[in-house]
């Protein structure tokens, strides 16, 4: 009876498995492309699933640094409630890894627009100058008042050159 | 210099001793076995292309025509070439008919010929139509590099590796434990590449003598392109690999790895295609991924193309790689558990996995080709 049990379990589960295997190495895949990162429409072809896949694989700390950070980035194409509080999380944890944390801020500015410029003013502020560079890049394309002023705000505390360069640039003055 | 990069520098070049032997330890002349030729100043016509003609060297196995700079607005392609008995070697409207490509490209335009041992170089004067994409005319500047040099019978190249704020290209590792992977991802990019007979030569090394916090990460076309001028390649024949934190196209996406071309702008001086640049934020996690970076990039430098493209509309013009168009579930893009056995296993497969290894000898015989191998 209980082999029977099992087998039928194992029936039952194994396609679903394969499949959640399959989406796994679709996912990974296009995590893995050189010099092309996947777009919206890449995703998309992936079919339902992909979202959940890419937020699993974000926080997969088996995973490489390049396809973990390439996973919080294209979170920004699933705008669901639970990505953004990841990602907004993560943008505005000192300490955390630096490269997710710039690929979070980007994804917040795509996926959630103005939405997103209060973490990224937050963001803005943190001690690691990359990330402020990255994020400042973030609220440009974000584009809106509040994300210009934000940056506004930022320049005329801001001390790092690299950054400034790059706030003056957003900011439309080169 | 860092005392860590010191350290690395010295363990490599021990590593990259035995290949130097095969070369007899002598430093390649920059000039030795290549022909320059500048073609001119051309000017874009109503239809937006310009007539520009090359003339490769007697004797030469390869020709490297370059066009630029035109800036990054602008893309610019080849709309057709001409063979001199006025055979079609290359024609956008049907851009596989013949086993010839060409990219298309911002600021610099560069071409291979062949790329395939199915094309021969003929002697005489071919006629090269450039077109852009630009709404006014466009002026630009071409050159040749012709490969008068025989082909060796083991093809080499050297490699000149640059680390760009990556602090001893392995935060987190120590530095004992960062020579011993170095050491390992060098071993892996031979491996790689012997499989189509190239062999790496002298390997130098040095930090990054420019603005280090600008290019640590590397945003976009224009900073890689300023990245890669720095590259004074005129009198130096090696392939410069910048390694970097992080490349990141314009929105911000994670990209890892990108090289001039194909194929890269070897031997002409400083330009947007005169390196490759690597990202080696998986270099203590996963060095294999970043040497497979280095030899997938490196290839693209040398003039090869992606065996099949994601998605399937174009493939490399070489008899011996596999084509895949195995679109199982048909979504319009090819994975590589799809193309298992048809492509997915070649170094220049368009995603890196810990399968796509191997190199053709056609892929060899193009690189051979490049100005860059001696």
């Amino acid at each position: 009876m209980r082999i029977l049990l099992v087998m039928l379990l194992v029936a039952v589960a194994t396609p679903s498995a394969r499949a959640d295997e399959a989406l796994r190495g679709r996912v990974l895949d296009l995590l893995s492309a050189y010099e092309e990162p996947a777009s919206a429409a890449d995703w998309r072809a992936l079919g339902e699933g992909a979202g959940a896949e890419l937020y699993a694989v974000a926080q997969d700390t088996s995973l490489s640094h390049t396809r973990r950070a390439g996973a919080v980035y294209a979170l920004g194409f699933f705008p669901t409630e639970a990505h953004r509080a990841y990602l907004a999380a993560l943008a505005t944890t000192d300490g955390a890894d630096s490269l997710l944390r710039r690929k979070a801020v980007y994804a917040l500015g795509a996926g959630w627009g103005d939405r997103a410029v209060p973490d990224l003013a937050r963001a803005l502020a943190a001690p690691d100058s990359q990330l402020r560079a990255a994020t400042a890049r973030a609220l440009g394309k974000v584009g809106t008042p509040t994300a210009q002023e934000a940056l506004r705000a930022r320049l005329a505390t801001e001390s790092d050159a690299m950054v400034r360069t790059t706030l003056t640039t957003v900011l439309g003055g080169r | 210099m860092s005392d860590r990069i010191a350290s690395l520098l010295f363990v490599a070049s021990l590593a990259a001793a035995a290949s130097l032997a095969a070369c007899d330890g002598e430093k390649l002349d920059p000039e030795d076995g290549l022909e320059r030729e500048e073609l001119g100043t051309f000017t874009t016509d109503t239809a937006g292309g310009a007539d520009v003609s090359f003339e490769p060297a007697d004797g030469a196995v390869s020709a490297l025509v370059y066009c630029g700079p035109y800036g990054y607005g602008t893309l610019g392609t080849a709309e057709t070439i001409t063979a001199p008995d006025s055979s079609s070697v290359f024609d956008l409207e049907n851009p596989t008919a013949t086993p010839m490509r060409v990219g298309i490209h911002s600021d610099i335009l560069p071409m291979l010929l062949p790329v395939s041992p199915d094309l021969d170089l003929a002697s005489g004067a071919y006629g090269l139509r450039l077109y852009f994409d630009a709404e006014e005319a466009v002026s630009v500047t071409c050159g040749a590099v012709y490969r008068t040099q025989p082909v060796e019978a083991n093809p080499t190249v050297d490699l000149h590796l640059v680390f760009v704020g990556v602090d001893g290209i392995a935060p987190g590792l120590t530095a004992a434990e960062g020579e011993t992977t170095l050491t390992g991802v060098m071993d892996q990019v031979t491996a790689m590449w012997s499989g189509g007979g190239l062999s790496i030569g002298t390997v130098t090394y040095s930090d990054f003598d420019g603005d280090v916090d600008a290019y640590t990460v590397v945003d976009g076309d224009e900073e890689l392109g300023s990245l890669f001028r720095t590259v004074n390649a005129a009198g130096d024949r090696s392939i410069t690999f910048f390694f970097v934190q992080e490349i990141t196209d314009d929105a911000g996406a994670t990209i890892l790895g990108l090289a001039g071309g194909p194929p890269g702008t070897a031997a002409v001086g400083a330009t947007s295609k005169s390196a490759v640049v690597v990202t080696t934020a998986a270099f203590a996690e996963d060095p294999g991924e970043v040497a497979r970076i280095m030899a997938h990039e490196g290839g693209h430098f040398l003039g090869l193309f992606h065996t099949t493209e994601k998605d399937g509309s174009e493939s490399d013009p070489l008899g011996d790689t596999p084509e895949c168009s195995n679109d199982v579930d048909v979504n319009g893009i090819l994975s590589s558990s799809e193309c298992g056995g048809t492509g997915a296993e070649n170094l220049m497969w368009w995603a890196s996995s810990e399968d796509s290894t191997d190199m053709s000898a056609d892929q060899g015989w193009v690189v051979s080709r490049s100005a860059a191998v001696h």
